[in-house]
């Protein structure tokens, strides 16, 4: 009897920990490096690690949808600047004013998230092939556009929403909130929500309780481009410019992110506010490493092995967790 | 019916994917537009005329293109016919690309190398073929190589650790109060090292401070992640080094805005910030005086010596160098509208 009981309490407790464990992770962390850095826990660095993060934070609630319906997509980044390319492309090239830009930056991403959604949920393409695919399409469209150059001297607008500030919080940081507390009311409190958990946690159980299952995963890479159309906006106007290669590794770091907060890459699995942590997770790491000077290479080493450790949680979440 | 509808639109996208996919990264070549292929005859000859061939990562880019053009200059002005391709940033593109050009049956070839490493299998079939190889802004490994003609990106780092010296002066900061944040580009590549080097020996004889380096991957969202940090961790940080301004100038003025620290030389509190290449958004930071100096390559210079080369190796003459190094072009306010520098050269 007490045997049973100790082994449940070990299990309640690892479980507990393996839920909560990134937020755990992200206090002690964030403990750690205070008393590393004195720079650290101040107000002007935590708006930087805000700021920094913004863009990827971004793309990874997208993201966060996309895995929890048992898909990946890997064209994210490659959205980002085609839609930057294209809108800034209009307003420079055409003479189209500034809202007509951001349209465009708006429509090509909804065209990309269809044809990435269409492909993978009707096509049954395996949605990694077809989000490289589209992600070498968008890169490549995005050189043809530009022909490889930066553009900058953009319209006002694009300075001022990326310079103004409410209460000393720059708008930027305020808009993503926002974003992640309307995407963690979808998920949660909605029907739509629900059934993104239920066609990623089964999709047949999903279909045969009547679920739409093929549409469901289709809206999940609709998010997913509109959300990356939306980064690059925010990502045009904090650099004030276009420039080809933007966006690029962004991909990796919002899986990463997606993953570190708890998502599971095998679906079904997943909290937006776990994915916050997740991408403050990342950006505190960066900016540590840059408070201290650490040398480049090592900086690779750390970002590697952080992910590295993140993907066995998940690993080990999915072994115990999973049990019951 | 609903479904044969739905079939026949999977069909029709399924096809427009292949059709992009095709067209989007197919093999085909850019032909330069601007190159006149045409021949202007002259008069008695008997022998073909010459063709150089010129193959680039991206012919569409700010310097590939300044490249390609100066060297398409050379080829009119010698009477030699020109084409250009574009490697599209793909090795096995450039290997292609390179082995048509030889069964083409093109007298020289300037390649301006994807990766150093890797083409040299194409490189030697070229040996085989007798048909002289010029590298251009990048060593190749493997084959034999006519000359190699490249911007000695040590002596550019050095530059701008003289330009940063000079802004010193300028501003009344004797140099050894200057504190330089230096953003490094992608350690992995030979103009990030070398820019790295030559900055950091030329700043330690001046005896300027290096404060932090830090890594951006020759990104700007990195480079504004960087110059934010660095400016959080150390105080009196009053000079960057940029080893790229097409890189990373629009991540540091985006950086220097939010803390309130971009301001135009000659005011209170001005950063002075030096670079390398000289891009187009760097000639404007000058403009604007945000920039205080560039260390900017010559590339209209290095497309037309490629050229030079290349057609007179073709034509039998030896080839005096084997390589060429070409020294930087100092930008500054005086001089940033000269049209020597190859951004302005870009319409």
């Amino acid at each position: 009897m007490k045997k049973i009981m100790d082994n449940f309490t070990f299990r309640k407790v690892s479980q507990i920990l393996l839920k909560y464990g990134i937020y755990v992770m992200f206090v002690v962390l964030c403990i750690i490096l205070s008393f590393v850095s004195p720079k650290f826990l101040t107000e002007t660095n935590i708006i930087n690690i805000l700021l920094q993060t913004s863009i990827i934070g971004v793309i990874a609630i997208g993201m966060t949808f996309v895995i929890i319906a048992q898909g990946i997509d890997v064209s994210v980044g490659a959205i980002l600047a085609i839609s930057s390319g294209a809108g800034v492309g209009a307003i420079k090239l055409l003479g189209a004013p500034w809202w007509l830009g951001i349209l465009v930056m708006i429509l090509i991403g909804l065209i990309f998230g269809l044809l990435n959604g269409y492909a993978t949920a009707y096509l049954k393409m395996p949605a990694f092939l077809v989000t490289l695919a589209t992600m070498s399409i968008g890169r490549g469209l995005t050189l043809v556009l530009s022909g490889g150059k930066s553009w900058f001297d953009l319209p006002v607008q694009f300075k001022q929403l990326s310079a103004s500030n409410v209460g000393g919080i720059p708008v930027l940081i305020i808009l993503v909130i926002i974003l992640y507390i309307i995407g963690h009311y979808v998920l949660k409190y909605t029907v739509y929500g629900r059934k993104i958990y239920a066609v990623g946690g089964n999709p047949e159980a999903a279909r045969v309780s009547g679920i739409n299952v093929k549409l469901i995963i289709m809206s999940t890479f609709v998010v997913s481009g509109l959300i990356s159309s939306f980064a690059g906006i925010l990502q045009t106007a904090r650099m004030n410019s276009f420039w080809a290669s933007m966006g690029t590794g962004f991909e990796f770091s919002a899986i990463a992110a997606v993953v570190i907060g708890g998502t599971s890459l095998s679906g079904g699995v997943g909290t937006l506010g776990g994915t916050f942590v997740g991408v403050l997770i990342m950006g505190v790491i960066n900016n540590a490493l840059n408070l201290w000077g650490v040398s480049a290479n090592w900086q690779e080493v750390a970002r590697g092995a952080i992910i590295f450790i993140a993907v066995m949680l998940d690993a080990f979440r999915t072994k115990y967790v999973a049990k019951d | 019916m609903k479904t044969n509808f739905s079939k026949r639109i999977s069909l029709f996208l399924a096809m427009l994917m292949i059709f992009a996919l095709l067209t989007g990264c197919g093999s085909e070549t850019v032909k330069d537009g601007n190159s006149d292929t045409t021949n202007t005859e002259t008069p008695g000859s008997e022998t073909k005329k010459m063709i150089l061939g010129i193959t680039v990562p991206a012919i569409d880019a700010d310097g590939f293109k300044v490249n390609v053009e100066s060297a398409a200059i050379v080829a009119k002005e010698r009477n030699v016919e020109f084409i250009s391709f574009s490697a599209q940033n793909s090795v096995e593109k450039q290997v292609s690309q390179i082995e048509d050009m030889i069964a083409q049956g093109v007298s020289a070839i300037i390649i301006n190398p994807t990766d150093a490493n890797a083409l040299g299998v194409a490189i030697e079939k070229a040996n085989a073929a007798n048909i002289p190889i010029v590298a251009m802004d990048g060593n190749i490994s493997g084959g034999k190589i006519a000359c190699l003609v490249e911007s000695d990106n040590v002596a550019h780092g050095m530059a701008a650790a003289d330009l940063m010296a000079e802004a010193a002066k300028k501003a009344g900061i004797p140099l050894d109060q200057l504190k330089v944040l230096e953003l490094l580009g992608d350690q992995a590549t030979t103009s990030g090292l070398e820019r790295h080097e030559g900055f950091e020996a030329r700043a330690k004889e001046l005896g300027i401070e290096i404060v932090v380096s830090l890594p951006t991957m020759w990104q700007n969202d990195k480079a504004y992640a960087a110059t934010l940090d660095a400016f959080q961790a150390n105080d009196g940080i009053n000079a960057i080094f940029e080893a790229s301004d097409i890189a990373m100038h629009s991540g540091v003025e985006a950086a220097l805005t939010q803390i309130n620290k971009l301001l135009p030389a000659g005011e209170d509190g001005h950063i002075i910030i030096t670079a390398v290449d000289g891009g187009p958004k760097g000639m404007e930071a000058i403009r604007n005086k945000y920039i205080d100096g560039i260390a900017t390559q010559q590339l209209i210079m290095m497309g037309k010596k490629s050229a030079e080369i290349a057609i007179d190796a073709a034509e039998g003459k030896p080839v005096a160098e084997s390589v060429v190094r070409l020294l930087p072009d100092l930008t500054f306010f005086e001089n940033v509208d000269s049209k020597d520098h190859w951004a302005n050269q870009l319409k």
